[in-house]
């Protein structure tokens, strides 16, 4: 179907898709932004912005894994532009450390209670929870991470280890 | 054990108003693309005859 579309530039296609996938995107973005106008606004503006991207997608990774990444650096951006405008953050630096362990086992990340986690993660970077939820809820392989974030597989590990850590500590301080 | 991150997801329903301000805008969209697609691909003339200086 995206191939039709992108030759076609067939606008009932495109509303097709539009109806397969924009419920769940728009679930994500309710992850990023609690207010559900700006999170409805969002899911306008990655859909009109997915009908000229269309053509980018290669089809090396499944076209959801592909449209959640660009859902994610959408919400990402969205809530960083003021954020920036305030207080400019620290660079991420990922070359610190080559292919790191991170650390902390998946497990430990399951114990957690979920009603406290989501509290936890309201307290974290955007950029860290859609790391965090790319690999633990939609089960994004570390290639679709860096596909989707464009950078190299120690920079992942390392972002995932600074997540995790970000995550926990958020938790533990919520007592 | 249960993934935790698996129990985070809505089930929030979209407005129907939403597709349809998207509809609208890639209909836009796509009229500024076959205009284009018909001046500057299909028919580059018409453009090179337009800027023309007019025969004496």
């Amino acid at each position: 179907m995206v191939s039709r579309i992108v030759e076609t530039n067939n606008t009932e296609l495109f509303g097709l898709l539009y109806d397969r996938h924009a419920r769940v995107v728009y679930n994500k973005c309710l992850v990023f932004l609690q207010n559900p106008i700006e999170a409805q606004d969002l899911t306008h503006d990655i859909f009109v912005h997915l009908f000229v991207k269309l053509r980018t997608f290669k089809g090396h990774s499944k076209f959801t894994t592909w449209l959640y990444s660009l859902t994610y650096n959408f919400c990402v951006n969205y809530i960083q532009r003021d954020v920036e405008k305030v207080h400019k953050k620290e660079p991420i630096r990922d070359d610190v450390l080559e292919a790191v362990d991170d650390g902390i086992p998946d497990e430990r990340l399951f114990e957690l209670k979920w009603d406290k986690m989501q509290r936890a993660m309201k307290a974290i970077d955007p950029d860290e929870k859609a790391l965090l939820i790319m690999k633990y809820q939609d089960d994004f392989s570390i290639k679709d991470i860096m596909q989707a974030l464009d950078i190299n597989e120690s920079a992942v590990k390392m972002r995932l280890k600074r997540s995790k850590n970000k995550l926990l500590e958020a938790y533990n301080n919520l007592g | 054990m249960e993934n935790p991150f698996k129990q985070l997801i809505y089930r929030e329903a979209l407005p129907e108003l939403i597709k349809e301000k998207v509809m609208e805008d890639i209909n836009l969209i796509k009229l500024g693309l076959d205009l284009a697609d018909l001046f500057v691909i299909k028919n580059p003339q018409i453009i090179k005859e337009s800027f023309k200086k007019p025969k004496k």
